[in-house]
């Protein structure tokens, strides 16, 4: 639908669609006692659906002082609705999981290998991570990988505005994109090596605190002290004897990642009156080791983000010079490129990064590229400046 | 106007063409690369040592890494959990069936053009690969294995079969390929693609009954073998000393070396022979500890 009202002074433009992908190519794994590793079969049904917008104005016409201001809107998501028998998902591409579409579930779907959690809802320690000697329970199963996000936004918003008085034209161009998430292996190999201020901010002093007050802090607040969320994980201890280290071996480096231990009973899935458990909160059973060794690996949970971003992509002065000689339209410009840019992740990591260029194909598809994924590719922007002349003969 | 008429005339047959042509049954024989070797061209000699090379090597690696540590000759000094703690995660066999891949390729070219060598080897071969699987695995894929390339779903997602139906299969290979070896037929053989015997079906002969022998001790708890072990060995066609071992020396290519080469600071250097051995190795004053150390 495409409307421009009052003299052009405000134009609108919208688009929604819906559109079939029939038959797509699909690489299925094969039992590797076939003599070979997988066969290409057509395939599935994905459906896309979105919207897009454009809504501009002209909200000032006085003179020789004009204002233009556009937005662009788009919103698109799209589903996997059925594959085959052969097939149950979707894989974009695997580590530690990875970015996984299960039928009926959206494109982009991003996964982590599950942790084991209290799963009883009137126990004192509902969701709670189990330990298992100093780690969380890795869930490797698929059933059991614990969905972190998606790396498609849920929308983008673009905006373009102008303002000229007479000769003078001030220009700027914004881009805005809410939602989504990325997986950020960049922080995965520097936090493994304790080189990132933000784990150092979340880590909880256990050693400065009696056992006593430290159950107490812990338990406070356990979705913030004891339960891993997306973006971070709970650890208590410290590097130095002041930041709060425990002891190990003479050396105050120890932490230990807080939870319960579980003694599990009978395998009923619905009743868990017989399952025991017991704190790990510092006291008698928790296994203090040196922080170093207390890094959550495997899981994608951790190293999950926001990708939500502001930039200021162009900013431009110009200035429209007087006719000479056959030359019209004449303009002297100075414009400047990726001037600020606004990271809800707030990791120093740029979210529109957040792929990868690899050489072999992706999961089963035919695809050597990696959506939702960040590793090391962490270049630095530049913020380019310069002038610029135009002219129309 | 007529002009156009024109126009509009040679769209037309252009559609017609497309329409009428565009999409019929050439389109497999389109995808076929007239650059490419067909696999029903393949040359039995530049196959073997496909089979043969892999197979040795992987053979090899059961002495180094965690069936080694297994037998307390080496320890790791990093990544050490398989090694020194048997902290063993599953294994595959992938590359066993891939090798079997190749092998039932060469065996079918070998049938087909009569030439009894290269099936007395891919026979052997078959053999010592499935005897491994059904040694390390017990039951497995065997009898619709490898045949992913014919389609349905047999083929695509092979049924196990039993051990016993596997070492059956094993034996009966290993006798049909000691026969094959027997005739002394070495049409088209070429000693350099035989990597461990130079072309010589005698030897190859020894290594099928002595493989024979293997199998047959293998199942003797279970079947009566004494008859036929004893036939081998009264016929004096088995390995019989150490210059008679199956072997493959180094081929030159560039993968072709021994595992535990130097090759960068954090892997083959991990490697170390464990104390239990050095001492004994040092008490009985042992030369052939400069050797391995």
């Amino acid at each position: 639908m495409d409307l421009n009202l009052f003299n052009d002074r405000f134009r609108f433009s919208g688009t929604y669609y819906t559109m079939d992908n029939e038959n797509q190519i699909f690489s299925v794994p094969l039992p590797r006692s076939s003599g070979y590793s997988s066969k290409l079969i057509n395939a599935g049904l994905i459906n896309s659906q979105g919207w897009e917008f454009t809504i501009g104005g002209t909200p000032i016409q006085k003179g020789n002082l004009t204002w233009d201001i556009d937005f662009n809107f788009t919103k698109n998501s799209t589903t996997v609705e059925e594959l085959t028998d052969d097939l149950d998902r979707i894989i974009l591409w695997s580590e530690n999981a990875g970015a996984i579409s299960f039928i009926g579930d959206k494109i982009g779907d991003l996964y982590s290998f599950g942790i084991a959690q209290v799963q009883d809802p009137n126990s004192e320690y509902y969701k709670w991570p189990i330990i298992d000697g100093t780690e969380w329970v890795r869930l490797n199963q698929v059933q059991d990988w614990e969905k972190v996000g998606n790396f498609n936004p849920d929308f983008l918003l673009g905006m373009q505005t102008s303002l000229t008085f007479g000769k003078f034209r001030v220009g700027a161009s914004f881009d805005w994109r809410q939602g989504g998430e990325f997986i950020s292996y960049t922080y995965r190999y520097g936090e493994s090596d304790w080189k990132s201020q933000r784990q150092i901010d979340q880590l909880i002093p256990g050693g400065l605190y009696s056992q006593d007050e430290l159950v107490e802090l812990l338990k406070s607040n356990p979705d913030e002290n004891i339960i891993p969320q997306v973006g971070k994980y709970p650890r208590v201890g410290g590097h130095t004897q002041e930041t709060g280290g425990f002891e190990v071996d003479g050396v105050y480096d120890g932490a230990f990642v807080p939870g319960v231990a579980q003694t599990a009973g009978e395998d009923t899935p619905d009743d868990f009156s017989d399952d025991v458990y017991e704190e790990r909160l510092g006291g008698p059973g928790t296994e203090i080791i040196p922080i170093t060794d207390t890094y959550p690996w495997s899981y994608n949970k951790n190293i999950t983000f926001d990708a939500s971003f502001i930039k200021l992509r162009e900013l431009s002065i110009s200035y429209k010079l007087p006719k000479i000689a056959g030359i019209s339209n004449a303009n002297f410009g100075v414009f400047t490129r990726n001037l600020m840019l606004w990271n809800a992740a707030k990791i120093g990591i740029d979210s529109e990064r957040a792929f990868q260029a690899t050489g072999g194909n992706q999961g089963n598809t035919a695809s050597q590229f990696r959506q939702g994924f960040e590793r090391q590719n962490v270049m630095p922007w530049s913020a380019s400046f310069g002038f610029k002349l135009d002219f129309t003969f | 106007m007529k002009k156009i008429f024109n126009k509009k005339g040679i769209l037309a047959v252009v559609l017609t063409l497309f329409v009428a042509f565009g999409c019929d049954d050439q389109l497999a024989e389109m995808n076929q690369n007239p650059s490419a070797i067909n696999p029903a061209d393949g040359n039995v000699n530049m196959l073997m040592p496909l089979v043969l090379g892999p197979a040795a090597q992987r053979y090899l690696d059961l002495g180094l890494n965690n069936m080694a540590g297994a037998m307390q000759q080496v320890q790791l000094s990093g990544w050490a959990g398989g090694v020194n703690y048997y902290g063993w995660s599953g294994s595959d066999w992938t590359g066993y069936y891939d090798n079997l891949r190749q092998n039932s390729l060469m065996l079918k070219l070998a049938q087909e053009k009569g030439l009894k060598f290269h099936e007395g080897v891919g026979l052997t071969m078959r053999a010592f690969l499935f005897g491994q699987i059904a040694d390390y695995w017990g039951d497995a894929p065997y009898t619709w294995a490898v045949r992913g390339n014919e389609g349905g779903i047999e083929t695509q997602y092979p049924v196990y079969d039993s051990q016993e139906t596997i070492y059956m299969g094993v034996i009966e290979d290993l006798k049909n390929a000691a026969a094959l070896f027997a005739t002394g037929d070495v049409t088209f053989v070429q000693a350099t693609a035989d990597l461990y015997f130079n072309g010589d079906p005698a030897a190859w002969e020894r290594f099928a009954n002595s493989l024979l022998i293997r199998y047959y001790v293998r199942i003797s708890d279970k079947k009566d073998v004494k008859a036929a072990v004893e036939s081998i060995v009264s016929g004096g066609k088995f390995i019989q000393s150490s210059t008679q071992d199956a072997t493959m020396d180094y081929t030159g290519g560039s993968s072709d070396q021994w595992p535990l080469i130097y090759s960068n600071e954090t892997s083959s250097t991990r490697y170390q022979a464990c104390k239990t051995f050095i001492d004994q190795m040092v008490s009985t004053d042992d030369p052939r500890l400069n050797v391995l150390v």
